[in-house]
């Protein structure tokens, strides 16, 4: 090749202009320019084919005279990420130390972090950002963005883990919404204990202030290891296995964490689990079988306590069971103070009365019964 | 300075005396020359104090030299003052220091910023210079819009920052050379820094 292109930049330039220009694409741009000036430095002739294929054609340009971000003061880096969701702050802490350090200090507040483990994949959604994770052979993982996908080292679930970690431990960072899911299905329960041991390890002594959390798993024992790093205002939570210890979810009703909710939403609650602990919420939802113990503890304990606004149980319909209006006027009216025609249930000494409503819901005619402290 | 190259905005000289609207010329730093209307001159904090201060009278303006604004080229300023005649006599917005900051982009703004990084970089440069707010926010959000999706390698073209290896080996070289190029580049950098105040990088 020419020994032109070694010893004259603007000859050397005019050929990555072409190239740019034709809009050859930038990696088989930078092959040709290999054969003409072999030992190019990527960046240098990054620099300049971007700057041709961006229309600036001038070949004589000086490039010491360029503004960028590393040339403005702090301020302006700091208002440019204060307009960054939370997916490019990520993106833009990997650019270098000092955009780094500017995004580090700056508090931000965001929506929503969800992890959802499997044994085959984590999903992790920082807002509406999807981020998978998923198992591959030799204990590799795929690691798919929507800007890259990639294979790396290591197990799926604690590359999973410790990203979702990092982000929300972040000292500036606050989020409204938590969401740590087990997959019914898909994760075995001696996996999740180990996910949630290693969560909780990566969580250290932190403590975070969120609008609603939300844990589903097979046991109580994610909740009961997680909640104490969180103070929620609502609670949303799930068990899909048979409860074998009540001790755990004895544990949890006692941590100020679970005292201190005002908004319950239950899954489906096993037939062991005693509601009385949802009592002190204000609104509660919870998919539960209405029993008539169950009913006895509504009557006698949640109608007693002044806190309460709204509490809606959705029960599954069943044939060999009693209707659950018969039932509800049974337990009920076994006390003056309810009349069941028009389903009240008078407070003595107040003007409030509480109102129960029964509707049926859903394809399978499941029952959902309302109680509403109606204020006066 | 050419008059026909003096690319002003929005003049109507007719207007002026009937008006008793003030222009005031300011001239780049490569000789370019502007009238900007009193109003419009609120918008930059730097720029109306300057005024203030001046306290010049509507001979003083034109009789006067141009008063130069020595950091800013000629296209740069053209698209500031741009700008601030199409906003001027609107309230300048406060930081409440809320994130994230919700800043829209009005289509003239848009249609003003449709410019390669280089020129954008030079006007968020001048709009914190100049202490203009709201051009300020405008610029950067539309940076922060170019950087939506992109991954490490594509931001740093956006933001054209160098990444750390760079950083790091263009100290290196200025520190290691000792040729009298690499004093001038100190010498350059320690001029910005003086120029740019507290640079941050």
């Amino acid at each position: 090749m020419a020994e032109v292109f070694e010893t004259n930049e603007i000859a050397y330039r005019a050929c990555i202009l072409y190239e740019a220009v034709r809009q050859t694409p930038v990696e088989d741009a930078y092959k040709n320019m290999k054969e003409v000036k072999p030992n190019v430095e990527y960046s240098e002739f990054e620099y300049w084919y971007y700057r041709f294929f961006n229309g600036q054609h001038d070949l004589n340009h000086d490039r010491n005279t360029d503004l960028g971000l590393s040339d403005m003061p702090m301020e302006v880096a700091d208002n440019i990420v204060g307009y960054l969701g939370l997916e490019d702050k990520l993106s833009t802490r990997k650019v270098c130390r000092n955009m780094r350090a500017v995004i580090d200090n700056q508090a931000s507040k965001f929506d929503r972090a969800v992890l959802s483990i499997s044994d085959k994949f984590c999903d992790i959604f920082f807002d509406s950002e999807h981020i998978r994770y998923s198992s591959q052979k030799n204990r590799n993982y795929l690691l798919a963005t929507p800007r890259k996908k990639m294979s790396l080292k290591g197990d799926h679930s604690i590359a999973a883990i410790e990203e979702f970690a990092s982000v929300i431990t972040h000292p500036k960072w606050s989020f409204d919404y938590l969401l740590i899911g087990f997959d019914e299905e898909d994760s075995h329960p001696e996996n999740e204990r180990k996910s949630v041991i290693f969560l909780n390890s990566l969580l250290s002594n932190n403590k975070f202030h969120v609008k609603f959390l939300s844990i589903d798993a097979h046991s109580f024992e994610p909740l009961a290891i997680l909640l104490p790093h969180f103070e929620a205002d609502k609670l949303e939570f799930e068990c899909f296995s048979p409860m074998n210890d009540t001790n755990l979810l004895e544990v949890i009703v006692k941590m100020d964490q679970w005292k201190k909710v005002k908004e319950f939403h239950a899954g489906s609650l096993p037939d062991e689990f005693s509601i009385e602990v949802l009592f002190h919420a204000r609104e509660c939802y919870a998919h539960v079988k209405l029993t008539e113990d169950r009913l006895v503890k509504i009557r006698d304990i949640l109608f007693k306590t002044s806190t309460f606004d709204r509490f809606v149980f959705h029960d599954e319909k069943e044939e060999n069971r009693e209707e659950h209006t018969v039932l509800v006027d049974r337990v009920m009216g076994a006390h003056d103070a309810y009349d069941p025609e028009t389903k009240v249930y008078r407070i003595e000494n107040s003007n409030d009365h509480i109102q129960i409503s029964i509707k049926e819901s859903g394809e399978d005619h499941s029952r959902s019964v309302y109680i509403e402290r109606i204020r006066s | 300075m050419s008059v026909e190259n003096a690319p002003v905005v929005d003049v109507d000289e007719a207007a002026i005396p009937v008006e008793k609207k003030m222009y005031y010329r300011f001239e780049s730093n490569d000789k370019k020359e502007f009238r900007v209307s009193e109003l419009a001159i609120q918008q930059s904090e730097t720029l109306n104090r300057l005024v203030e201060a001046m306290g010049y009278t509507s001979e003083d303006v034109e009789n006067k030299p141009a008063i130069a604004i020595e950091n800013i080229d000629g296209k740069t300023l053209k698209l500031v003052f741009q700008w601030c005649e199409h906003h001027k006599g609107e309230a300048i917005p406060v930081d409440d220091g809320s994130v994230p900051k919700i800043v829209e982009i009005p289509e003239f703004d848009a249609k003003l910023m449709d410019i390669d990084n280089g020129l954008l970089f030079k006007l968020i440069w001048a709009a914190d210079y100049l202490n203009i707010v709201q051009l300020l926010n405008v610029s950067c959000k539309k940076v922060a819009n170019m950087a939506q999706g992109k991954t490490p390698a594509q931001l740093r073209r956006v933001y054209l920052l160098p990444s750390d290896e760079e950083d790091e080996a263009a100290k290196r070289a200025a520190q290691e050379a000792q040729d009298p190029r690499a004093r001038e580049v100190e010498e350059e950098f320690e001029e910005r820094k003086r120029q740019g105040g507290n640079s941050f990088f």
